[in-house]
């Protein structure tokens, strides 16, 4: 018995001095194996009597079972340390830059043309399109502006015969929606695309530019929700605490007329450089869809009415993000593009 | 238009408001005020008188004056040729801000100068309007000039010019009486419109003749005695105020009634006539000197004011050389005249003559109703300011003002408003702009004046109520509807989807313009067959025509940024492409120079043809288009816009819906880049195919079988045939094929390469045996030996 216990001590011993994993197995292999010092112990077993036999086997199995928790737990310990070991010589400098990703970028006049669709669609307005190369007659003669017109000054247009043009306005797709309801209301629509009038391109002018229109027939439709929904397209895009103000103005396609400013978002309308000390910019033009251009479109305007608008994408990208030079949207600079690969 | 504040208080009182109190009102009402400046500069400008100027000691231009400015006298010492005692003069005191120049004490060589004695142009006056005495040497003021007063006042000078942006429907404001009504309404202020006194006329024996429709109405009025000299300081003043040049006494007030009544003028020297005889007419084709001394060519469509069979004016423009007045002109004939405006833009666009004058009849500002008291006020002013002698009746054509009546409510009022707008306050709104009406039962019959050309539908007279209630005071509600569904379309959502999708794969998205170059609108056209939409009136060659391919658009864009010294370019855009009758949505890609780089890591992905063609087949298989309904087929041998070899069309069918490719040599030095990888898509015909729906299939419970094979083959068959053809043995059951390697060269036989493939095998409804996996293999070899002469790799 005093040699189990004898060779318990000395195995826990080696155990718990042991430093290596090969050096655990071994001891293992060397008292728990066939040959070992307990296999030995045990043969004295067969001398011994009855209850002597029993509680020698008693013992034994209590001393293997101890050196096997104790060569488990070395093992644990051991493997644990070679991990640590092993990390030590791991590290790396985390100070590197990250794998650059490719990472590309939505157009600018896209996130805000995306921004605009999103926010009409939320109210209930589909979005339609219209072709770019348009007629005369549905650029001008059903937008109200006939032949010799004064407006038809305002607006140079890039003619392809008599009766093609390159549309100098987003507009005529009103007249495409009013023409596809067949006189019947009620219509929510906006309408974005692009456009083209015969200017020099420079700074603020571009001879391709886009828009976004917007037209509500109903047959209640009051210039006081033109007012509420510009109110909204004002805070949803430029800011809770905009406001607006309407002046009056002139498009023959509308009548009442109104040009819209919104609250300089830069000084609060306190008056600065952006908004020209004024408190107010300038964003865009609407009114109530003029009678003849209902009518001209198949709706009876003595029961349908409502509102359009027109919003210029660069004016707002530009107000948005302080952009000044309106070529920078086309020339495509990868220095301009990459600035608006991320959230809005 | 430059409208004068003092002039506009003539008509209208304002002059107990700022300048800028009636340039927000204006502003409000529809008359955009863009800018505001003073007439004249000077803050500290006083009246003095010279009482003493000598000759300054060391200079032999310079004078020494002592100048009575009221308080005190100073001295100054002034280089003006005219400056004398006695004189009435401009004082400039120290501190004074001319318009940027600042006064001050000092001394001019030794000699102490306190202040400045100006001359007009020195008060910040555009220079285009003075005379060469206004710059030349000091202001002499009239001998009872008040000394010590300001200076600005007693000449009229202090006032503020204001720049309004009329709307094109508003050119009657053009006319200062009609700006002073909006003003009257608006304040609710009487409009003094100028008495005209009471004229002995004597008997015309002028004759008018119109010929032509394009001349509604024609007035004509004799005025004989008339004395040519320089006009008041007043009236030389509002015209400098109103942006125009004095010339004398009789042109000033040609040019004054204009302003006033928006009217334009143009007079004929009486005694330069031979026939006293005015036929207005069309037909005429000959060249003719204008009264500028210059040579016009006339066509027949141009509107003349014939006079002795000549060219007496080309109506509303500019008036002819043999009849125009002078400084010896002694009897006048005034024109007064109402033209086709339309007919009269042509004339002037084509002429290069955009005068005042014609900008009156283009824009639409004539009140032909007015005429005949245009002419009185001129005759009137000629009297009085001109010693005219005698005034001859107006002949005229025949003119029927008809009165337009237009009928709205107040229910219809509020109801386009959204307002509760009452009767009496758009009774009161109608009686301050002047239009007549009668009331009854809250429905309005109104007759407008006029001067009011814009106003002919009940929109028009809801309009002018919105303006004078004030668009401000309108609430802000959301419309009350039927419900509608807001939406974007399939096509909308699917482009959108595809910006977003290559925009997150890296690339930019671009917006480039349609427009481009008969030399580059046919290049990398796949999609058009017709001839290109060319321009009328292009700004340039370089933007005459709309583009066929968005490839030459994005080439420029790589060409731009490597110019400016980026040579990693991957970019995309979705637009428009054109033809004749054909309007397409097509998807570029363009790729040159690094897809993506970690340097420090030598991880550089270059742009090459499977770059490309990954982002192609990432779109197909996102809009969930299946492999099977396109193939890839290689471009003519003899393309010169892809690279032969490295090219191929995405074919549907027979259709070319799209491809992908290197560009070819030639487009490289065309365009000027070192290279590109390029792929274009027609969106018309895949955005809008039919696709199978989502679905999910369930998640195989059996586990699957990897083998790898290795076929040697001719290294010209495609891979990707072999692979389908592979697939095919069992679509059921093979279900993952994956490329791994292809290797050609030592241990693979001269022209022939060696595929590595992957194979996963699964079946779906019970664990996979071994047998089955081998069975599989050998059909694959069978068919690959078959097809393709493809053996296993030994």
């Amino acid at each position: 018995m005093d040699e189990l216990l004898q060779i318990k001590e000395e195995a826990l011993a080696k155990i718990d001095s042991c430093t290596t994993l090969k050096e655990l197995n071994d001891l293992r292999v060397f008292y728990l194996g066939k040959k070992g010092p307990m296999q030995a112990a045990m043969k004295s077993m067969k001398n011994m009597a009855k209850e002597e036999r029993a509680a020698f086997g008693q013992v034994s199995n209590k001393v293997k079972q101890e050196i096997t928790k104790a060569i488990e737990d070395k093992k644990v310990q051991l493997e644990e340390e070679a991990i640590i070991n092993k990390i030590k010589s791991e590290t790396i400098d985390i100070s590197l830059p990250g794998n650059k990703l490719p990472a590309g970028a939505i157009h600018p006049l896209t996130m805000v043309q995306e921004q605009l669709e999103d926010l009409f669609i939320g109210m209930g307005y589909t979005v339609a399109e219209g072709p770019e190369v348009e007629t005369d007659h549905f650029n001008f003669e059903l937008m109200n502006i006939p032949k010799d017109h004064p407006s038809r000054d305002m607006q140079d247009t890039f003619y392809i015969d008599d009766n093609l043009l390159m549309r100098t306005h987003t507009s005529p797709v009103q007249a495409h929606v009013l023409m596809a309801a067949k006189g019947e209301g009620p219509i929510k629509v906006i309408c974005p695309g692009k456009t083209y009038r015969r200017d020099d391109d420079d700074a603020t002018h571009s001879h391709q530019f886009s828009q976004c229109e917007g037209l509500v027939i109903g047959k209640n439709i009051t210039m006081a929700d033109l007012t509420g929904t510009l109110e909204l397209f004002a805070k949803k895009m430029f800011g809770e605490k905009r406001e607006i103000r309407l002046r009056p103005s002139y498009f023959p396609f509308t009548e009442p007329s109104v040009e819209v400013d919104i609250s300089c978002f830069n000084c609060d309308g306190k008056g600065c450089a952006m908004c020209k000390g004024t408190g107010w910019i300038e964003v865009l033009g609407a009114g109530m869809v003029n009678p003849k251009v209902l009518e001209m479109c198949g709706f009876d305007s003595e029961v349908y009415q409502g509102f359009a608008f027109g919003i210029g994408l660069e004016r707002v990208a530009m107000l948005k993000y302080g952009i000044d030079n309106i070529r920078d949207f086309y020339s495509d600079d990868l220095r301009f593009l990459n600035q608006f690969a991320r959230k809005d | 238009m430059k409208a004068s504040l003092k002039l506009l208080n003539e008509y209208v009182k304002v002059d107990d408001y700022q300048p800028q109190d009636i340039a927000d009102k204006l502003t409000y009402i529809g008359h955009e005020v863009e800018g505001m400046e003073p007439f004249a500069h000077g803050d500290k400008l006083v009246i003095g008188e010279v009482i003493e100027c000598v000759p300054h000691p060391d200079s032999d231009h310079l004078k020494v004056c002592q100048v009575n400015i009221g308080t005190q006298i100073n001295q100054i010492v002034c280089g003006a040729p005219n400056i004398a005692k006695g004189q009435k003069v401009i004082v400039a005191l120290p501190g004074c801000d001319l318009g940027g120049q600042k006064i001050s004490s000092g001394k001019i060589r030794g000699q102490l100068s306190d202040g400045m004695i100006c001359s007009i142009a020195e008060l910040g006056i555009d220079q285009r309007l003075l005379r060469p005495k206004d710059k030349d040497g000091t202001h002499e003021l009239p001998l009872d000039a008040p000394v010590g007063e300001e200076a600005l006042p007693y000449m009229g000078y202090d006032d503020t010019v204001l720049d309004i942006s009329l709307t094109p429907n508003r050119a009657d404001c053009m006319a200062m009486i009609s700006l002073a009504y909006e003003v009257g309404a608006l304040l609710n202020r009487d409009v003094k419109i100028p008495e005209i006194k009471e004229m002995d006329e004597l008997e015309s024996d002028i004759k008018v003749i119109v010929e032509t429709d394009k001349c509604p109405f024609f007035g004509a009025k004799l005025v004989k005695g008339v004395n040519t000299k320089e006009s008041p300081e007043w009236l030389r003043t509002y015209l400098m105020a109103s942006g125009v040049k004095p010339i004398n006494n009789v042109v000033d007030i040609s040019n004054f009634v204009m302003i006033e009544t928006g009217q334009p003028i143009h007079m004929y020297d009486y005694d330069k006539l031979k026939k006293k005889e005015f036929v207005i007419k069309t037909g005429f084709n000959e060249k003719a000197v204008l009264l500028d001394d210059l040579e016009y060519q006339l066509l027949p469509e141009d509107i003349i004011v014939s006079t002795d069979d000549g060219i007496g004016c080309v109506a509303g423009v500019m008036g002819g050389n043999d009849t125009k007045i002078d400084d010896s002109t002694v009897n006048i004939v005034i024109e007064a005249a109402t033209f086709d405006g339309a007919s009269l833009r042509n004339t002037a666009r084509r002429l290069n003559l955009l005068t005042d004058a014609s900008q009156h009849y283009i824009k639409g500002a004539i009140d032909t109703a007015n005429t005949y008291r245009v002419l009185n006020r001129c005759a009137s002013l000629l009297k009085d300011l001109a010693d005219a002698k005698e005034i001859y009746q107006t002949v005229s054509t025949p003119y029927d003002a008809t009165k337009r009546t237009i009928t709205c409510s107040t229910a219809k009022v509020n109801h386009l408003l959204g307002t509760n707008i009452t009767t009496e306050e758009i009774a009161d709104i109608y009686t301050r702009l002047h239009f007549t009406y009668t009331l009854e039962n809250d429905i309005f019959n109104v007759t407008v004046p006029t001067y009011r050309n814009d106003m002919s539908i009940p929109a028009d007279l809801i309009e002018e109520v919105a303006r004078m209630y004030g668009y401000n005071k309108i609430p802000a509600t959301l419309p009350e509807m039927e419900t509608t569904q807001g939406s974007l379309t399939d096509f909308q959502s699917k482009s959108r989807y595809l910006k977003h999708l290559l925009s997150d794969l890296g690339l930019h998205e671009t917006i480039t313009y349609t427009l481009t170059s008969p030399a580059k609108v046919d290049d990398f056209n796949l999609f058009h067959s017709s001839d290109a939409i060319e321009l009328l009136s292009p700004l340039s060659e370089e933007r005459s025509v709309t583009r066929k391919s968005l490839i030459p658009s994005l080439l420029e864009v790589i060409n731009y940024n490597n110019s400016h010294a980026i040579k990693d370019v991957n970019i995309f855009e979705i637009s428009k492409t054109y033809s004749k009758d054909t309007e397409l949505s097509t998807l570029a890609i363009a790729c040159s120079g690094l897809y993506q780089s970690v340097p420090w890591k030598q991880i550089n992905t270059k742009a090459d043809f499977y770059l490309v063609k990954g982002f192609v087949d990432a779109i197909f298989k996102k809009l969930n288009i299946e492999e099977s309904r396109y193939t890839l087929k290689r471009v003519e041998e003899d393309n010169r816009y892809f690279h032969p070899g490295r090219s191929g069309y995405i074919m549907m069918g027979k259709n070319i819906v799209g491809v992908v490719g290197e560009i070819h040599p030639l487009m490289a030095k065309k365009y000027d880049i070192k290279d590109a990888y390029v792929a274009e898509l027609n969106l018309s015909v895949l955005l809008a195919l039919k696709t199978r729906k989502l679905q999910f299939t369930a998640i195989p419970q059996y586990p699957s079988i990897t083998r790898d094979i290795a076929l040697v083959m001719d290294k010209d068959i495609p891979t990707n045939d072999v692979v389908k053809s592979i697939q095919k043995v069992s679509r059921r059951m093979i279900t993952e094929t994956e490329i791994f390697d292809i290797y050609e060269g030592e241990h693979v036989e001269e022209g022939k390469k060696s595929v590595a493939i992957s194979l996963t095998f699964q079946d779906p409804s019970k664990t996979l045996e071994d047998a089955t996996v081998n069975k599989l293999m050998e059909d694959i070899l069978k068919v690959v030996e078959k097809t393709y002469d493809a053996h296993l790799r030994a």
